[in-house]
């Protein structure tokens, strides 16, 4: 654990030596740095029957997420990017936290029509998947189930509803009257990709199966108006459930605008599994096999979430979320998550933005589990 | 016929600019002389990071929320929340270069006609010779 952390400590170094250096031989406009970060307090409340028992309260103070970006510009079609991200409160001196570089890519400009981007990427997918983690932009502190990445690997498998990464896409915009039509496609590793772990020909991390995960959104822009329809395809592995490598799309569509001081913005994603006859019936001798249920019959999966909001003022915004989950794969979740919230936000000046939003979790699963939390949080979020 | 020569007269007179009009200005040096409003869209939706003789855009906007910065997105049928909110996705996506936030129109005029590339907008009456109008939209 302490060699994972520390391992990309260096990289934080480079980026501090590195920066008022300021590559002056380099081509181009200097290296812009810049960045955000989120401190929050949380108080929650869980109760739980069944498989977990849990009844508890805590609160905690946290820096949920510091983001450091570098952008150049090397001249007007070629500019890079890289995004370091630091997470809970991110300390290798107390062995807690992650740091990960989400995006480091090469775009080429040819036009607002045609822009392709190389390297490590967050794709487009639907309206929230490459905003989820730019805090200042989120009226949210806890995000939408799908999106909310403290739940991962905990209850849920966020990553399964929307691609975590592209490492080739493209992407542009034609302006049609007063309407702009987007589109991007993306290609990248599968999600569950299969590593290298142990080999002696690829290094740790490398993906060496042959399936790859493509996808893309294609949208509609109107004013306020926005809307689209994304798509991916990808393979992935099924470890625990023995059935072999299986085909998987994902379907979405968003939709968001404001009117005069309301707000409406709502996500539908729809994950399907595609088995084979063999592979069903492997799922269905599991399902009769087991004792307690642990697998459904089915692999498929379902998010949705809709925001209403209101600006009080210019600076004020009130919301609420209604969102809501369903994972056939796991059993504790076949029945739906339920997630009730509200919040509000006040942004005194552009780059800070004061949140508090009250969350009302509900999972039932009876007799598995009857799981109900009430959380309150409080955030500022900073653009620097 | 002396009414005749007034209107001929009047016609071929230099036109004063509409003074309660906004007017969008840049650089002087910048290659735009005319600018229609959905090229000036364009720029504010930061879709032309360059102009074309490959110097950047250097645009310029009103800090927070004013009332003449509600008149210009207002006059490209945008509303400044959505425009705030757009220019921040972009910037955090690595996609575009943050606006220059000014305080005033008098800190909009100073810093356009300092800055090479730049393009910023003010009211019709406070434009001097420091700076190049490009287009005037309706207030």
């Amino acid at each position: 654990m302490r060699t994972l952390i520390h391992r990309p400590a260096w990289l934080l170094y480079t980026v501090v030596l590195l920066v008022p250096l300021e590559a002056h031989a380099q081509l181009g406009d200097p290296i812009r740095l810049y960045g955000y970060f989120q401190g929050q307090f949380r108080y929650g409340n869980e109760r739980a029957t069944g498989v977990i028992a849990v009844d508890s309260e805590q609160t905690s103070f946290s820096l949920q997420q510091l983001n450091l970006l570098l952008a150049k510009d090397f001249d007007p079609s070629f500019s890079a990017f890289v995004n370091l991200e630091f997470t809970n409160t991110f300390s290798t001196q107390d062995g807690w936290g992650n740091l990960k570089v989400e995006e480091a890519w090469l775009q080429y400009r040819y036009s607002p029509a045609l822009r392709v981007q190389l390297g490590l990427r967050i794709p487009e997918f639907n309206n929230l998947n490459t905003i989820k983690n730019r805090t200042p932009l989120l009226p949210y502190i806890a995000r939408p189930l799908a999106y909310e990445t403290a739940l991962a690997g905990i209850l849920l498998d966020t990553e399964a509803f929307a691609p975590q990464h592209s490492f080739l896409s493209a992407s542009g915009t034609y302006p049609v009257g007063g309407v702009r039509l987007d589109y991007s496609a993306h290609l990248g590793n599968q999600e569950d990709f299969v590593t290298a772990e142990g080999s002696n020909t690829f290094p740790t991390g490398t993906d060496v199966s042959l399936a790859k995960a493509y996808g893309g959104r294609i949208g509609i822009r109107h004013r306020s108006l926005k809307a689209g329809l994304s798509g991916t395809s990808d393979t992935r592995t099924t470890d625990v459930i023995r059935v072999g490598d299986v085909e998987r799309v994902r379907i979405g569509a968003d939709l968001s605008f404001t009117l005069n001081r309301f707000s409406f913005e709502a996500e539908w994603t729809e994950v399907i599994s595609i088995l084979s006859d063999a592979q069903q019936q492997q799922l269905d001798r599991i399902q009769a096999e087991q004792t307690i249920p642990q697998v459904s019959v089915s692999l498929d999966k379902r998010f949705y979430y809709v925001t209403l909001g209101y600006y009080l003022t210019d600076t004020v915004f009130a919301y609420g979320i209604v969102s809501q989950l369903f994972d056939a794969e796991n059993i504790r979740t076949d029945d739906g998550i339920l997630f009730l919230s509200g919040g509000m936000t006040y942004r005194p000046i552009d780059p800070v933005v004061f949140k508090v939003q009250y969350v009302h979790g509900q999972l039932k699963a009876n007799p598995i589990l009857d799981y109900t939390g009430s959380y309150v949080f409080a955030a500022v979020s900073v653009l620097f | 016929m002396p009414t005749l020569i007034l209107l001929i007269a009047l016609h071929w007179a230099p036109v004063a600019p509409p003074l309660d009009r906004i007017a969008v200005v840049v650089h002087n040096g910048t290659p735009a002389e005319q600018m229609s409003q959905d090229d000036i869209l364009r720029i504010y939706l930061l879709e032309q990071p360059y102009w074309s003789d490959g110097t950047a855009v250097q645009l310029h906007d009103l800090r927070g929320t004013q009332p003449f910065k509600t008149a210009f997105y207002d006059a490209l049928g945008r509303q400044q929340r959505n425009m705030m909110r757009l220019h921040m996705r972009l910037v955090l996506a690595g996609e575009a270069t943050a606006p220059t936030k000014v305080a005033n129109t008098e800190a909009m005029l100073r810093s356009v006609a300092e800055t090479p590339g730049a393009i910023g907008y003010l009211p019709a009456d406070a434009v001097d010779e420091s700076v190049t109008v490009v287009a005037y939209l309706p207030r």
